[in-house]
Parts: C-alpha cells; sequence; structure tokens
C-alpha cells in the first residue's frame, strides 16, 4: 500500500478537499489518519505560540552557519536541501508573524532571501524573490489600511489570509 | 522535374536522420518495463523537456536524448517506477535531457523539474516545475500543477483540479468538478463548465472566471491587486456576492449598480438570479471587479 505523501498529509491537516483517490486512501488508512491528527495537533501548538518572540539579533547567522556547514551543495531536488530550506523559511514565518512591524519588506526581505540564496538553487530563489515582493507589498498595503481601520474585520480577515499564501508558497519551495 | 523531385526527397530524408540521430556527445535513452495499470512513477528531469503520454498498455517506455554524461537512473517494479536525471551528481549543470515517457491509463505520475518544459496526454498526477512551462490535455482522474515561474495550460475533464502558480500565466480550460487555482503576478483564466466548487485566486495577476457551476455549487474569486472579470451566462442561477475594500466594481451584466462600501472606501454588489442558485463570492483589496454577460 502506498501511504499518502507529505505534501498531501499537509493538504489534509490544513482541512483543504484531497483527491478522490487520496481522500478514499486516508479514509481507510489508521496510519495516515494519525499522522494527519499529528499534524494538526501541531499546527494548533504553532498557532498558540505568542505573536511576538524575542530573540538575541545573533541568533540567526548561527543558526545559518550550522546549517550552511552541513549544506555546502546547492541542490534542488533533495530533501536535505529541502529540509534545511524549510528551516530557513520557518524562521521567515516567524519573523511575519511578529506583527505588523514584522511584515517582511526592502531591506528585511533582502536578508531573508540572501539567506535562502545559501541553501536554494538560485533559479529557485530567483522565483521566489519576486513572488515574496509582491506578498510583502500586498501585507504592507494591509497593514497599514488596517491601521487606520482597526475594527474592520474584512481587512484583518484578508491579512491572515495572505500570510498564509506567503507561507504556502514558502512551503512549495522547500517541497519543490 | 522528376530528378528534381528526387533530389528534394533524398535531401529530406539526410536531413531527417541527422536531425534525429543524436548529436556528437549525445545519448540515447530507451528504457522499459512491464508496470501495473494504477503503478505509481515518478520522474525527475531538471532541464530540457518532459513528454508524458497515458496509453492503454500496461507498461512503461521512456525514450530520450541528453548529453552522455547525463546521469541517467531508472529502477522500480511493477507497482511503480523511478528516473531520471540523478541531480547529486550533474556538479551543478544541469544536462538538457529531452524525454518522451510513456505510461499506463491508470497510472499515477509525479513528475519535477526546474527548467524542463512538461507536456501531459491522459496521465493524471502530480506536476512541479520552478520555471518550464507546463501543458496538460486529456481526460485524468486527478491533477496537480506548480509552477513557480512557467506558464501552465491545462484543457482537461477531470473530477479534481490544483493548480498553483506564480508568475506565468494560468489558462484552464474543460469539465472539471472540483477546481482551485491561483497565482501570484500571472494572469489567471478558467473557461470550465460542470464546476460543482471553482476557487480561483490571484495577487496582482488579472483573472478571468468564465465558469459554469452547477446549482448547488459554488464560485470564490480572490485578488488583492489584479482586476477580477466574473463571466456569467444569461441564463446562469447564481446568488452574487461581490465586494472590493478599496476598489471599484463596474457591472456590466444588467443595469443594477454597485453601491459604496463603507466610508466611501470600495464598493460592494450583491444580486441573484436565483436566490436559491450557485453561490459566487468576489473578493478584491483594491482590483477592480468586473461582471459582465457571457456569450
Amino acid at each position: 500500500m502506498t501511504h499518502l505523501t507529505d505534501e498531501l498529509l499537509d493538504t489534509a491537516a490544513d482541512g483543504d478537499t484531497l483527491a478522490p483517490v487520496d481522500a478514499e486512501h486516508l479514509r481507510a488508512c489508521v496510519e495516515c489518519q494519525a499522522k494527519v491528527e499529528r499534524l494538526s495537533a501541531l499546527r494548533g501548538q504553532l498557532a498558540a505560540l505568542p505573536q511576538t518572540v524575542a530573540t538575541d539579533d545573533d541568533l540567526w547567522p548561527g543558526v545559518h552557519g550550522a546549517i550552511r556547514a552541513r549544506r555546502r551543495r546547492r541542490l534542488v531536488f533533495t530533501s536535505s536541501a529541502g529540509l534545511a530550506l524549510a528551516a530557513a523559511l520557518l524562521i521567515a514565518v516567524v519573523r511575519i508573524g511578529n506583527g505588523p512591524d514584522a511584515v517582511p519588506g526592502g531591506a528585511e526581505a533582502s536578508v531573508e532571501l540572501a539567506e535562502l540564496k545559501a541553501l536554494a538553487a538560485p533559479v529557485v530563489v530567483e522565483a521566489m524573490a519576486a513572488s515574496l515582493t509582491i506578498y510583502d507589498a500586498a501585507l504592507r498595503e494591509l497593514e497599514a489600511f488596517a491601521a487606520s481601520e482597526r475594527d474592520n474585520a474584512d481587512v484583518q480577515q484578508r491579512i491572515e489570509e495572505l500570510r498564509r499564501k506567503r507561507a504556502a508558497l514558502l512551503r512549495l519551495v522547500s517541497n519543490s | 522535374m522528376r530528378r528534381l523531385t528526387r533530389s528534394f526527397i533524398l535531401a529530406l530524408t539526410a536531413l531527417s536522420a541527422v536531425s534525429l540521430a543524436p548529436s556528437v556527445g549525445a545519448t540515447q535513452i530507451r528504457r522499459g518495463m512491464a508496470m501495473d495499470s494504477n503503478a505509481v512513477i515518478k520522474i525527475w528531469n531538471p532541464s530540457g523537456s518532459l513528454r508524458i503520454i497515458a496509453w492503454k498498455h500496461d507498461s512503461l517506455h521512456v525514450e530520450g536524448t541528453g548529453p552522455k554524461w547525463a546521469p541517467f537512473f531508472f529502477g522500480g517494479g511493477r507497482s511503480g517506477a523511478k528516473f531520471g536525471i540523478e541531480e547529486e551528481k550533474t556538479k551543478g549543470e544541469l544536462p538538457r535531457v529531452m524525454l518522451v515517457v510513456h505510461v499506463p491509463f491508470g497510472s499515477r505520475v509525479s513528475a519535477k523539474t526546474v527548467d524542463a518544459t512538461i507536456e501531459v496526454a491522459g496521465a493524471s498526477g502530480y506536476y512541479t516545475t520552478v520555471s518550464g512551462d507546463v501543458r496538460v490535455t486529456g481526460a485524468l482522474r486527478e491533477l496537480q500543477v506548480e509552477s513557480l515561474r512557467g506558464a501552465s495550460d491545462v484543457e482537461v475533464r477531470a473530477p479534481w483540479v490544483r493548480i498553483m502558480g506564480g508568475e506565468g500565466d494560468v489558462t484552464i480550460r474543460g469539465a472539471i468538478e472540483d477546481l482551485a487555482a491561483s497565482t501570484v503576478a500571472g494572469r489567471l483564466t478558467a473557461d470550465v463548465t460542470g464546476a460543482a466548487r471553482a476557487r480561483l485566486e490571484t495577487m496582482t495577476g488579472a483573472l478571468t472566471s468564465h465558469v459554469a457551476v452547477q446549482p448547488n455549487g459554488s464560485i470564490e474569486l480572490d485578488s488583492h491587486a489584479g482586476t477580477v472579470e466574473l463571466v456569467l451566462d444569461p441564463n446562469s442561477r447564481v446568488d452574487v456576492d461581490a465586494t472590493s475594500v478599496a476598489g471599484k466594481i463596474d457591472n456590466q451584466f444588467d443595469k443594477r449598480r454597485p453601491l459604496p462600501g463603507r466610508g466611501g472606501k470600495g464598493m460592494s454588489f450583491n444580486f441573484a438570479t436565483d436566490p436559491a442558485g450557485a453561490r459566487v463570492v468576489v473578493r478584491t483589496y483594491k482590483g477592480t471587479i468586473v461582471v459582465k454577460k457571457g456569450a
């Protein structure tokens, strides 16, 4: 029996619709159900984390140095490259979650991309940079709008949605 | 005249022979194996081109050309196979390999490329690329396409389709029951029939939806800054709820006028050709929403 891939387990944990054949497998497979439950629980725990995380300024260079030491070669399609990239992306996502002031953009986004350059193939970083720039500009725009209309639930919802989509984009890159 | 024709044919034959033969330093790939009709097939071809064709035989056939140094690998059994270019051995330079792959109709393919184009005919599966263009046709059980930079062109009959694009344009045609597609900056165009559920999203790319939805179905369109064009057939039975937070709404479907949004910002527009009809929700931040009549 072929179990669901990580991408499909992710999709199920996100609550998105699976292809009929995958949904059928998930209904019948206890092992995959357990994995989805674990992922969902992990998401819940992540969501419960504080919005602002105080870290030492010099934490990232250390993490980056450690990853870089292990990953000298730039590969696109290896799981270790994917994991290293995912680590960087997780940090990127935490940065997004740090509130309006922490929305990556300008200098901060370029730092994020510079770090990714050390981990992923240039072609991937290049492709992602253009999309991230658009997401970040949109986020800044929405944050500014929300600041002037604090009770606008629609805009708050859009911001949350955008953050989720940006994280999904980063996940797509880490899976590629 | 006859001599001229013969010379022409000879020249053409010689030219074809030269163009079909692997060039100097090139190698020919030719592999095959018997497989189950529902086998799982994984393909890795970073650069060049990849054509995947579903056929009625329970076997896998791989043919292609590439540079001699391209580290091609191939393995598997009846239930699954994995083949392609072993990237770890390419030392950074991606060989341009042209692959043509025949797979059983019922198989499930997962193919990844960096900049290689992907062309699929009738093979269900998951196709992902960084910057290659993707084209998929045929009747499929399921389809998932992801491309960060390339264009995706999908013309299928399928119950379930997911397409995630970035900068490239995404064009979708055919009969699709459950459809979700998105781009970042690329144009997203959907001309689809028989949808029970369709969710289309862009960030800045223009979005055109001409989706014939089932009476109890739903369509969701969303864009941050792209223009969203909702095309409805005159006999559509829909309940439309459109809102733009800071943009405009232009109703060309009938004479009703959209209303200004809260505090004079943005606009909203709600109308129903049938209150019990399919639910259509359109949202933008600042992209203009255009509602228009289809042919």
